[in-house]
């Protein structure tokens, strides 16, 4: 399912001072599509993914702009039409598994929960098609294990449920809010394969948001990048590790220490990370970016298309007067 | 003894759990043996739960050991009492993965720095060696009356790293330093280390989840699974010859950037969930895609591979060759 975002902002208005979250960002997901949104902490990839299933306190958080979803809008929309659309055909995986789930329910009771508070369907029911998406995400014994209590499982086996959990109700777009960050690699492997999986079976859109360069790079169709609550660069992965064309993306990349070569020494972004409380004057990355010139701190940026699908706001890029 | 090692551990297991005969423990560390040269890193990774904490932690005398040696600089620190091991504990630092609870929220950044030289300077001499340990882990020295809550995660980890060197330990063991920090912020920590380690001449071992960050610190590298060390090699070789079929594994499923290779079609190791049933046999055999009916006969044992000097291996295939 196709979901369109059109200038979304985010901003939290806290005793006389406004954090500006998120700002101003449009981006597009077609159907089947999975679309990475990098960026470090604090850049707003959270915020933004919180912001479209309407989840953050409001108030103090104010949220503007249109997210556009099989006709209806998500972000103006009722609160009951946002209820019927939430953990049923828009739903999330988050961070960390432990936290996420509830403590003294079985897992039974919140694997069926999407089931039976979006469908009329019986509790017998639910139950069975909860097992089979249990069984689905590769776990061994699922009519015994789904009767468990989460502090049962390991960690990489709650990912695996709470994925079950978001597809019970089989959603047109899955948020997967950093769901491999607290997990090892090898089993982070296996959960995006089952992601993958799941994903072809039953054409999800994903939107993926990692902070991890690595990940995206194998696992996303287009990669959005994110600093103070912007995109700084937008394009397809290929092209966007292929011809990297913003400077704070190039110094994510070369900021990664190699698995196959030996390096003296790091490439390290200068200067303090962005503070979202000061007021936004030019590029945000201007301060910390060693293309920056005076101009920089002055013009507005806004992101344009250097080459087919691939957009910028660099407007020393775009001018042609650096190249990285 | 090589006169050269500055660590050498031997045969060190940890059990817990272990109640009486009936109730068997959990080995979390399992007759591991390795020596650390002054002046090297030795990188230790493995996943969550393969007790490369545990060790590290033994190894400092946080933990009690159930059998085997610690020596550092040939003394044997398991068969110290606490009032013996007293002087050593200041040759002994740690950096903690986690620079939030690791530093007093009540001390200030001068406190926090000083507490290991503790009542061997004057008040000026203390302040003088604060800010030049400030300096050198790039910190402006005018924050040292501060308190933690006032920095950011990268600063107090370099807090924490000053701490840490403060005292001019021999040893430093790095319980995943960076682990909790974002993408540049972790390369400035690893230049501060790196450098630090090249300037001061740190012996170091380094505890980590990411091969790469590991590839980028350390000389040595030693793999381990489920309390066991399954490779030790050079950085070089073990990267680009890795023998056992578990460093294999974990190279595999290391998202590297590159568009061209894809993450989600990797099928190298099974599921972990049926791996919690003990074996007398290797460690890894449950989950090993080149498992054969001998691999359950017995644990195999670190040997030397064939090709390259100091580099070890704990699987069945590589005696064979």
């Amino acid at each position: 399912m196709p979901l369109d975002i059109k200038n979304i902002s985010a901003s939290f208005h806290l005793r006389g001072s406004v954090v500006h979250a998120v700002r101003d960002i449009s981006l597009s997901i077609s159907q089947g599509e999975t679309v990475g949104i990098v960026g470090e902490s604090g850049s707003g990839k959270t915020v933004l993914s919180l912001s479209l299933l309407r989840l953050l306190p409001s108030p103090p958080a104010v949220v503007k702009g249109k997210a556009l979803f099989d006709s209806f809008d998500l972000v103006n929309c009722p609160d009951r039409v946002i209820r019927s659309i939430r953990g049923n055909r828009i739903s999330m995986i988050f961070q960390d598994p432990l936290s996420s789930f509830n403590p003294y329910l079985r897992l039974s009771d919140q694997l069926t929960e999407p089931l039976l508070c979006h469908q009329s369907i019986s509790r017998k029911e639910a139950l069975q098609i909860a097992t089979d998406m249990l069984s689905q995400t590769g776990i061994k014994e699922p009519h015994k294990k789904i009767h468990c209590f989460p502090h049962q499982f390991s960690g990489g086996m709650l990912q695996r449920a709470m994925i079950a959990m978001a597809l019970v109700t089989k959603p047109g777009i899955l948020i997967a809010d950093e769901p491999t960050t607290a997990l090892d690699v090898t089993t982070q492997a296996q959960i995006l394969s089952l992601m993958k999986t799941l994903q072809q079976k039953y054409s999800m859109s994903i939107i993926f948001i990692t902070h991890n360069l690595g990940i995206v790079a194998g696992f996303c169709d287009k990669v959005h990048v994110m600093y103070a609550g912007m995109i700084l660069e937008s394009a397809e992965t290929v092209s966007l590790f292929k011809n990297t064309s913003h400077p704070y993306t190039k110094a994510l990349i070369r900021s990664v220490p190699s698995l196959h070569a030996t390096v003296d020494k790091l490439y390290v972004i200068g200067g303090p990370p962005y503070d979202p409380s000061q007021p936004l004057k030019g590029c945000p990355f201007a301060p910390r970016c060693e293309f920056s010139v005076a101009e920089c701190f002055e013009e507005k940026m806004e992101l344009t298309e250097v080459a087919p699908n691939h957009f910028t706001c660099c407007s020393r890029i775009k001018k042609g007067e650096i190249s990285l | 003894m090589n006169d050269s090692n500055l660590l050498e551990v031997k045969n060190l297991s940890v059990v817990f759990g272990e109640i009486n005969r009936k109730k068997r423990g959990y080995k979390a560390v399992n007759n591991v043996s390795f020596t650390l040269k002054k002046g090297e890193t030795l990188g230790l990774v493995g996943e969550s739960g393969c007790g490369k904490t545990t060790l590290g932690r033994t190894i400092i005398r946080l933990q009690k050991e159930n059998s085997g040696n610690v020596l550092l600089n040939g003394i044997d620190l398991c068969s110290l009492s606490p009032s013996q091991l007293r002087p050593l504990r200041r040759q002994m630092q740690m950096i903690f993965q986690n620079p939030y609870s690791s530093l007093n929220p009540r001390m200030t950044v001068l406190e926090i720095i000083a507490e290991p030289f503790t009542g061997r300077y004057s008040r000026e001499e203390k302040t003088e060696r604060v800010s030049r340990l400030m300096m050198h882990c790039g910190l402006d020295p005018e924050m040292m009356r501060k308190f933690p809550h006032e920095f950011s995660g990268g600063q107090r980890q370099r807090i924490a790293i000053a701490r840490s060197i403060a005292a001019d330990p021999m040893l430093i063991i790095a319980d995943e330093p960076v682990s909790s920090l974002d993408v540049s912020v972790q390369a400035q920590i690893l230049n501060v280390l790196k450098s630090l380690k090249d300037s001061l001449s740190l012996t170091m071992l380094f505890i980590s989840h990411d091969l790469s960050v590991v590839r980028y610190i350390s000389q040595r590298v030693a793999v381990m699974y489920r309390g066991n060390i399954v490779e030790i090699g050079k950085t070089e070789d073990l990267f680009n010859n890795p023998c056992h079929p578990y460093t294999k594994a974990l190279l595999d499923a290391v998202p590297v950037i590159d568009p061209e290779r894809k993450i989600y079609q990797f099928k190298s190791v099974q599921s972990t969930d049926s791996d919690f049933s003990e074996n007398s046999g290797c460690p890894f055999f449950n989950r090993c895609s080149k498992r054969k009916d001998e691999c359950r006969l017995e644990v195999p044992k670190l040997s030397p591979s064939a090709d390259e000097e100091g580099h070890c291996c704990a699987c069945i295939d590589n005696y064979e060759k």
